[in-house]
């Protein structure tokens, strides 16, 4: 047969049975594979494309149907003018109303984003009087949803709440520095306040109203920049008003006014105290187990580290981690321990390592299944061909921007049941030709180029045929399309790549590995 | 002894060729077990659900009270829930959130978590052990909690759920009835809480809230303007001075270089601003006791000025797509949400019939009118229920799209509409081991085995995996009679018979490879799928290919003749 009668499998099986670098591009695509694992981000799920926002509106004193009427309506029906949204949801409170846009999933956020500031903004000029400006809050994904969160608290209470604040608020900007985290926020964080208690008998018998007490302290913590003087030479002289107040004796000896010709300060009317702010009834705990499944209830602050999109879970939270763990005896000499609540990128670790382990016995497993029916050689020869393709797949996913998930994974285990296919029918046809009687003359070079060439145009019709069954899952709409996007990307790349594979590599290690019986 | 068996398969093929008594009675059994197999689903022995629970490390408890509960009451739940917890051996830490959120997660995105503020509300995180060392599933073990925790903290009318996270796209619950109309907030509030009631009475629905304010006090202070003015006492500072006395108000910050924020100064009464009891006499005597002072110097009580009116606090009203809705959620418990839905649907047209006229809206949702007011009300059903509806449709329409497509490639290929449409009914029949698989691998494991969308996935891969059978027997048919000059029947024999080792094979290949994906919780369905739909495929390629063909073939050879 002449080679300009070979189809595309033909081709490719004549041109590297013989070619000295075939070998070489086999190890090159199992290293690139191998890197390609190591290096391309891991996820649990797939980064769904999700843009949404909040719009608050706070209207003080109207009641929850008047700020329907005049805040939440309008403002609906504005936003119904942009396109791309899906739902707007809003309530009406007394004072505040609040209005959700979602848009349809797979929409680019920060397009999203800019028309509903947009749109917010170009109609600033219809809300109600004495509204206070809109907040609007747009969602983020990945800067929402932390990747990881830890629970700090002081051991056995040794030092106070407002302590551990600070604390661990140095230690998130220490942990801000580190690459690729984008956020650090605390929860149940409790801040440092001067608190006044003013007792209202006390203030009655010194004659004093509430007013007053605010007045002079709302004096003495006014402040002003620093001044700027001028001397008569023309140098430049700075001087600032020194608000005075460092201590909480400062704060108790504030002069409020005088009483019967005595001066009553704010010690006498109040008791100050330097606390934690206790108008925010926010709280956080943490329950463990002491000994004997018995509860023991800590107060914390919870860190949360979300990281930067694209960035990989798993290197930025093994980062996190190790230096938490350089710095573990120094909080513990500060009283501080801490308990890691989420680590995503164990989850996600944990889940590719786990269909990854199960790749590896799905291949075994097919190997033992192919040394029966094909014998050892042909058998070894199919089973290498199985990380490459997978290695190429995911160098090509990776090219395109794709990740590691559970749904590429899982992409890629329901290919492994196709893509050993394709090297199969090959081998087996190289295997039936070479026991045919009209075999007998021909070398086992030319057998394995026309088995190859034989099956060649069944093979990609049929490969074809799967694609094209993965083509219309790309227009899956709304979330779950989102959820499985790695499906229709990966499956057809992995049957693309498994028939390059099959007939390039099987016939080079067939000519290679097989001898010819007689 | 391969070659001998080979032989006998052709021997097998060739007779049914040859008679057509034998082709029918193939036909008519392939029929009779594609009929029964269908038949599995509306008889409810094979179940389907969206995507089965996930096994996870983690979980959250989301607790609701009423909304004039104290930061206090809100902590006595959840140290209750704390503390059963932790009598678990497979529960390590529990973080609880009073009055926020706790850190945002993938469920927690759609369920409002980041908006939640105020006493009333908390969340609660809890790690139990990973995977491998515990042997009870997430899932199970939240079904084992949820009475004991909500039969024993569920104290100041708390409302106490349970949140998984989802193996798929999250969404606000399960079950979502979303209840538009009524003349009022309060008629639709009634409503809701009728259609909350039927899905109490379901077994396997579970966390059922209603999102609506309950109706709670409020007093309004009403300012006497004339008196104000004329005592010379700012409206301003008196409203400023109120809230100073109760709220507390922060007056100022001072910084300060070794603290970590701006250091505030906060003021308000000590412990004597609390008042004696929920009723307007307790506030009367707290204004009476607080003094304002005038332009001249003179202080007065704020009492004189303000006189206490009770009124009801308005609750909150919420609208979707500028129509206002009250939603009532539930979660489904070891349950697919779409049985529990439809019987309750059922039900509320059953029990509703004496008050309402019920009609039928589109899809699911149902329109009621009261006989006697002609009030009228819509329930709309979304959720999971609406996202697994959205995307059994979009995957129906990518799977007669796969269809499609296959069939002009083949007819492309071939150049035959009767070969195209052999293959592509051969194709379509592994339907029935998708369906028989998942009835045995539901006899066989311990939670419902559901036919997922995963499953249907795993089917539309079949489509593509089933035709590359025919095409290997059918390429190599019509090779057989232009090479070696074999007549139809014969051809198509000896093909199927060669053909039938690489194609088993491949179906082992596939069925060892989607074997560990059997066992996973959510890709279980789609191994499942491809298990029992390559292993029938690999019966209809042996028995029904061949006769399907027969007719195609035969013509061909006529042509060349």
């Amino acid at each position: 047969m002449k080679k300009d009668n070979f189809n595309i499998a033909g081709k490719l099986a004549s041109g590297f049975i013989d070619h000295p670098l075939t070998a070489l591009l086999g190890v090159f695509i199992l290293v690139l594979g191998y890197l390609t694992l190591e290096i391309i981000p891991r996820e649990e799920n797939p980064q769904i494309k999700v843009a949404g926002g909040v719009v608050i509106v706070a209207l003080p004193g109207a009641s929850a149907s008047e700020v329907q009427k005049v805040i939440t309506d309008p403002l609906e029906k504005k936003i119904r003018e942009i396109k791309g949204v899906e739902n707007i949801f809003s309530t009406a409170r007394d004072s505040v109303g609040i209005v959700q846009v979602q848009y349809y999933v797979g929409q680019d956020k920060s397009n999203a984003d800019l028309k509903l500031y947009d749109i917010v903004m170009k109609n600033m000029d219809q809300l109600p009087k004495n509204a206070m400006n809109p907040i609007i809050k747009t969602m983020d994904i990945d800067i929402d949803v932390p990747v990881a969160s830890i629970a700090f608290y002081a051991k056995d209470d040794a030092i106070s709440q407002t302590e551990l604040y600070k604390k661990i608020n140095r230690l998130g900007y220490e942990i801000n520095r580190i690459n690729d985290v984008a956020q650090v926020a605390l929860k149940g964080a409790r801040k440092e306040q001067f608190n006044v208690s003013i007792n209202a008998s006390k203030l009655k018998a010194k004659k004093i109203t509430l007013g007053q007490v605010a007045m002079s302290l709302k004096g003495l913590t006014f402040q002003l920049p620093n001044i700027q003087g001028e001397t008569t030479s023309g140098d430049v002289v700075i001087f600032g008003v020194d608000s005075a107040i460092d201590s909480v004796n400062d704060v108790k000896n504030i002069l409020i006014s005088s009483f019967d010709g005595r001066a009553v300060y704010l010690k006498d009317i109040a008791e100050v105290t330097k606390g934690d702010d206790i108008q925010n009834k926010k709280r956080s705990f943490i329950y463990s187990k002491e000994n004997n499944l018995e509860a023991k209830e800590t107060q914390q602050v919870t860190m949360t580290i979300s990281k930067l999109k694209g960035a990989n879970t798993v290197i930025v939270n093994e980062k996190i981690f190790a230096y938490l763990d350089s710095v573990k005896n120094k909080l513990e000499t500060e009283n501080i321990g801490y308990i890691i609540t989420r680590d995503d990128g164990y989850t996600a670790n944990h889940a590719v390592n786990e269909l990854v382990y199960h790749l590896v016995v799905s291949i075994a497993i097919i190997a033992i299944l192919l040394v029966f029916a094909l014998g050892f050689k042909e058998a070894m020869i199919v089973s290498i061909t199985v990380p490459m393709i997978l290695s190429l797949t995911l160098f090509i996913g990776f090219m395109i921007g794709e990740t590691v998930n559970r749904i590429t994974l899982f992409a890629l285990l329901l290919s492994l049941g196709l893509l050993v296919d394709a090297a199969i029918i090959v081998i087996e046809n190289i295997h039936r030709h070479m026991h045919d009687h009209s075999a007998k003359d021909k070398t086992l070079r030319e057998i394995a180029i026309e088995a190859t060439n034989e099956i060649g145009n069944p093979t990609n019709v049929a490969t074809i045929a799967i694609i094209m069954t993965f083509v219309p899952m790309f227009f899956v709409g709304g979330m779950m399309g989102q959820f499985m996007h790695p499906l229709p990307v990966f499956v057809p790349i992995a049957l693309l790549v498994s028939l390059v594979i099959a007939y390039i590599f099987t016939p080079y290690l067939v000519n290679k590995f097989l001898k010819k019986v007689n | 002894m391969s070659a001998h068996k080979t032989n006998l398969l052709e021997k097998l093929i060739h007779s049914l060729l040859e008679s057509s008594f034998k082709k029918m009675l193939v036909y008519l059994i392939t029929f009779l077990i594609f009929a029964g197999s269908v038949y599995m689903i509306p008889t409810e022995l094979v179940k389907a659900k969206m995507l089965p629970g996930k096994d996870s490390n983690t979980f959250s408890l989301y607790v609701d009270l009423p909304k004039d509960s104290s930061v206090a009451q809100i902590k006595e739940v959840t140290t209750c829930i704390s503390k059963l917890l932790m009598k678990e051996q497979d529960i390590l830490t529990s973080s609880v959130f009073l009055g926020e959120g706790q850190p945002l997660d993938f469920a927690g995105m759609v369920k409002g978590s980041a908006m939640k503020n105020g006493e009333n509300v908390a969340e609660m995180m809890i790690n139990i052990k990973t995977s491998e060392h515990r042997v009870e599933r997430s899932y199970n073990m939240i079904h084992r909690l949820r009475p004991i925790i909500q039969d024993n903290c569920s104290l100041y009318g708390a409302n106490i759920k349970f949140i998984e996270l989802p193996s798929g796209p999250p969404v606000l619950a399960s079950v979502v009835a979303e209840v538009y109309g009524g003349n009022s907030f309060e008629n639709r509030k009634a409503f809701a809480e009728k259609i909350a009631d039927v899905f109490k009475a379901q077994p396997t629905l579970v966390d059922i809230d209603v999102l609506a304010d309950k109706k709670r006090n409020k007093y309004r202070l009403v300012l006497d303007n004339n008196r104000l003015l004329e005592s010379g006492v700012g409206i301003e500072q008196l409203k400023k001075m109120m809230y100073m006395a109760f709220e507390g108000h922060q007056i100022g910050t001072i910084n300060s270089d070794n603290a970590e924020n701006q250091i505030g100064i906060f003021v308000r009464l000590d412990d004597t601003r609390i008042l004696n009891d929920d009723s307007k006499k307790a506030i009367e005597a707290k204004l009476k006791t607080l003094k304002v002072v005038n332009e001249m110097g003179i202080k007065i009580p704020m009492s004189r000025f303000i006189s206490v009116k009770q009124s009801a606090q308005s609750p909150s009203l919420t609208s979707k797509n500028l129509q206002s809705v009250i939603n009532v959620i539930a979660e489904t418990d070891m349950e697919s949400q779409i049985y529990p839905l439809l019987d309750s649907r059922t039900q509320m047209k059953k029990d509703f019939a004496d008050q309402y006229e019920v009609t039928n809206a589109d899809m699911l949702n149902l329109a009621f009118k009261d006989k006697t007011t002609g009030e009228l009300f819509e329930v709309k059903f979304d959720g999971e229920l609406k996202v697994t509806i959205d995307t059994f449709i979009d995957l129906g329409i990518a799977f007669i799209g796969a269809l499609v497509l296959i069939y002009f490639l083949m007819v492309i290929y071939y150049k035959r509409f009767a070969i195209a449409g052999a293959i592509l009914v051969a194709s379509f029949l592994s339907i029935v081991g998708v369906i028989v698989g998942h009835y045995v691998m539901d006899l066989y494991t311990a939670d419902t085995f559901y036919l997922t969308a995963t499953s249907l996935i795993g089917f539309i891969g079949l489509i593509g995996i089933n035709s590359r059978n025919s095409l290997l027997i059918i390429d190599f048919a019509v090779q057989l009679m232009n090479e070696k000059g074999l007549d139809a029947n014969r051809a198509i024999a000896v093909a199927t018979a060669t053909r039938a080792k690489p194609i088993l094979l491949t179906v082992l290949a596939i069925v060892f490879a989607s074997s560990l994906l059997a066992s996973d919780a959510v890709f279980g369905g789609l191994g499942v799928a491809l298990i029992g739909g390559t292993l029938f495929a690999y019966l209809v390629s042996l028995f029904f290919v061949p006769l399907a063909i027969q007719n195609a073939l035969k013509k061909i050879e006529l042509e060349k003749e």
